[in-house]
């Protein structure tokens, strides 16, 4: 068993000002799981390869990002058979459908999109709070 | 095995062997053949026997060809002659066939069975025409130019009494011959020769000057074959020594005179008709020519081997000069790249099984020239069931090259609206995030003007976001429009309306039809109108009238509301991006509502106008009924 605090939050955003939301946020809604970050998709994949990202955890991913853009770094995800199981969530500007059908094709657990600032963000907070205290992760194999 | 005889008249031994070797080829058929080395032996041969056919040489020393026809002629009227020649003379042939040869052959392309046909089918033609020519079956108006009292009774007597058919009108003189051939023309004229005071001769030329195509027998009382010859030659029809004939004789030499003149006339008849016709022909196929030549395009047609029979100017102009004159009769296909040439010919195939093929082919042409062109092919059979193949190819070389760098540059705007609205949104968002964590943390310590200045950038990031949403919007228009289907107006406008705020103090009378619509197209169209006039209504209350007419070729859809209209010099704006003739700061908007109505519509080959009104606005949209070719462009390339 897991305890919920004991997820790790991975973050992959480039914008300060969109991880500060996050911070700010989880702190608002008093959600205490480690954050990690990484601000492009290649550093990204780059630690989860290297195990950088304590198990169990659940990626927050943006789209648009640099070196590595999100959909690239899912499909890489999707392709290594270490982390094709991971729990990804997609979190970005982007309403396009193309883009939500690409990314449910890659079987993300949800599509948020980030819209203004204020109460719509801690939504999301509680959504994913919520995920990860009924959901349960399988044992690190 | 039935037998025949023939004369057969040729000095040289080759030509003699030839024909003698290619009848008796002919089994079934015993061919006895006398042969005759000399002119004057053939005559000889043929006043002395009787033959089926006689086959004669055309050229002998010290006699013409034609000359030597006539005396064969004359001493076996009823025996069909052949004329063997060595080169075709068409217009010699023609001569000796008019005469009456049955016909003639050139040894050159002699062959045992054409040369039997032959001989059958003359045998068979000159009984026909001693058929044709029989007692009683037709009449024959005879004037008999003759001094001598004795000689007409003799002949009018022995006629008569041979043919019931005669009708005779005798004169004594070459003048009052030509009185009567003038007056009323006979079918045939017995002249005397030796007529007092004239020369038979010059009665001959003026009678025949006079009706040339008149039969005149030439009687005369001492044989001379010079007068023979030179009557025949001024064109007698035939010669006779009157104390060398019998009624019976010259009875048939009448008919067959007037037979063959008759005959003749028919085929001057007919030739001219021919000639007629011919010219006609002519003039039709230049009046082809012309049209092929000067149509926009190219056309050809093959043979069912892929040779082209037929192609116009600019189908010519597309080969080099060096082998324009290899193209009709020629496949061309080396003048093509392999792949090029594999293809057309697939093509070509797919045509002849199908009975048409059209395709968008691009070729290196001969000529060097890249083109590409709309081929359509057809096949066609003509009377003989040959399989032919007709195109049609019009150069679209430059139209489809703007289609295609059309498509790239719409794909490129696409492409270029969504990242540049969806880049610019990011910094936006952090830009009011910031401002309102600091109204969250910090709104205690500023002071008021502050707060004014951030709630003021605020509503700025906000429309700029807004812009942004609208602009991207407008660039997914094309992915997002569909095929047309059948849809309740009344309903749907009712739900569009429901979408907007402030919907509630507007009504909306639409009338209760179905059309044909794509739904998507027409929900946006909705949409922004009714928006449009919500957000714009000086008393936030009114009415808004929708009415739909059939037009030639599609839908005409009026919009018309109550509220404050727009002001004539402005109409020209309205559908132009980001229009607002309102501050922002009073009505929300990104004035994008009408560019997106506009481009929806057009994406349809519709159009929208504006019309000038006391009161409200008027829009008028013609949206053109889909047409089966049209939905399938729609679904095929969406923009």
């Amino acid at each position: 068993m897991v305890f919920n605090d004991q997820v790790t939050v991975f973050v992959v955003e480039d914008d300060d000002v969109d991880f500060m939301t996050i911070k700010r946020s989880f702190a608002k809604t008093r959600i205490t799981n480690p954050l990690v970050r990484a601000t492009n998709g290649q550093q990204a994949l780059t630690m989860l390869q290297n195990k950088a990202v304590a198990y169990p955890f659940v990626i927050l991913l943006d789209l648009k990002l640099p070196k590595l853009s999100g959909l690239e770094l899912l499909s890489s995800i999707r392709a290594d058979a270490g982390l094709a199981d991971a729990v990804v969530f997609i979190l970005t500007t982007s309403s396009d459908e193309r883009d939500i059908i690409r990314s449910y094709q890659h079987n993300v657990a949800g599509y948020f999109v980030k819209e203004q600032a204020g109460s719509h963000f801690l939504d999301i907070c509680q959504v994913l709070n919520g995920y990860w205290q009924t959901v349960h992760f399988a044992a690190q194999g | 095995m039935r037998a025949r005889r023939l004369l057969l008249i040729d000095d040289n031994p080759d030509d003699i062997m030839l024909v003698t070797r290619a009848l008796r080829k002919q089994s079934g058929w015993q061919y006895e053949i006398d042969l005759a080395y000399t002119s004057e032996e053939g005559i000889r041969a043929a006043a002395a026997k009787r033959y089926d056919c006689i086959l004669t040489d055309y050229n002998f020393p010290g006699i013409s060809g034609m000359e030597l026809y006539i005396r064969l002629a004359s001493c076996c009227p009823a025996t069909p002659i052949i004329v063997l020649t060595g080169q075709v003379d068409q217009a010699i042939a023609a001569r000796l066939i008019k005469q009456g040869a049955q016909d003639y052959i050139n040894k050159g392309a002699m062959s045992s069975e054409k040369l039997h046909q032959l001989i059958c089918d003359a045998i068979a033609g000159k009984n026909n025409d001693v058929n044709s020519a029989a007692p009683g079956k037709e009449e024959y108006d005879v004037l008999v130019v003759d001094d001598n009292e004795d000689d007409v009774e003799f002949y009018i007597r022995g006629l008569s009494k041979l043919d019931p058919g005669y009708r005779f009108s005798h004169v004594n003189s070459g003048q009052a011959a030509l009185k009567v051939i003038d007056m009323r023309p006979p079918d045939c004229v017995l002249l005397d020769y030796c007529l007092p005071g004239a020369n038979g001769l010059d009665v001959l030329n003026r009678i025949l000057m006079l009706r040339p195509h008149l039969p005149v027998i030439i009687l005369t009382g001492q044989g001379s074959e010079t007068i023979a010859v030179e009557s025949i030659k001024r064109g007698a029809e035939n010669y006779m020594v009157k104390a060398q004939f019998s009624p019976e004789l010259l009875h048939r030499n009448i008919r067959e005179a007037v037979s063959l003149k008759r005959l003749e006339n028919a085929l001057a008849a007919k030739e001219h008709e021919l000639e007629t016709k011919n010219r006609e022909l002519n003039k039709t196929n230049a009046f082809l020519d012309m049209v092929l030549d000067i149509m926009p395009g190219y056309f050809f047609v093959k043979d069912e081997n892929f040779k082209l029979l037929r192609a116009n100017a600019q189908f010519i102009a597309l080969y080099p000069d060096k082998s324009k004159d290899k193209i009709i009769g020629y496949t061309t296909v080396e003048d093509y790249t392999e792949e090029d040439a594999r293809a057309f010919l697939e093509n070509d195939c797919l045509a002849f099984k199908h009975g048409k093929h059209e395709t968008n082919e691009t070729i290196l042409f001969p000529n060097g020239e890249q083109r590409t062109l709309f081929t359509q092919k057809k096949r066609f059979t003509d009377e003989d069931g040959q399989h032919f193949l007709m195109g049609i190819a019009s150069d679209v070389t430059e139209r489809e090259a703007l289609i295609s760098q059309l498509q790239k540059s719409n794909a490129d705007l696409e492409e270029f609206a969504y990242i540049a609205s969806h880049d610019l949104k990011s910094p936006l968002n952090g830009i009011r995030k910031l401002v309102s964590w600091i109204h969250d943390d910090y709104r205690e310590q500023l002071p008021a003007e502050v707060q004014e200045y951030f709630s003021l950038i605020n509503s700025r990031a906000e429309r700029m976001a807004r812009l942004l949403e609208d602009l991207l919007e407008y660039s997914r228009i094309g992915s997002r429009l569909t095929a047309p289907e059948t849809i309740q107006l009344h309903d749907m406008v009712a739900d569009e309306h429901q979408i907007n705020d402030g919907h509630a103090n507007f009504t909306v009378h639409v009338p209760q039809v179905e059309v044909v619509m794509p739904r998507i197209g027409l929900q946006i169209v909705l949409v922004n109108l009714l928006s449009n006039t919500i957000k714009h209504h000086d008393t936030g209350k009114g009415h808004i009238r929708l009415l739909l007419n059939q037009a030639p070729g599609g839908y005409q859809l009026e919009y018309k509301d109550d509220g404050p209209g727009i002001a004539a010099q402005y109409h020209h704006k309205v559908f132009n991006m980001f229009q607002t003739l309102r501050p922002r700061d009073e009505v929300e908007g990104s004035g994008m509502g009408l560019a997106v109505v506009k481009k929806v519509v057009e994406h349809y080959q519709g159009h929208i106008c504006l019309n000038n009104c006391a009161d409200g606005v008027h829009f008028s949209i013609f949206w053109p009924y889909s047409t089966t070719e049209g939905a399938a462009r729609e679904n095929g390339n969406g923009i």
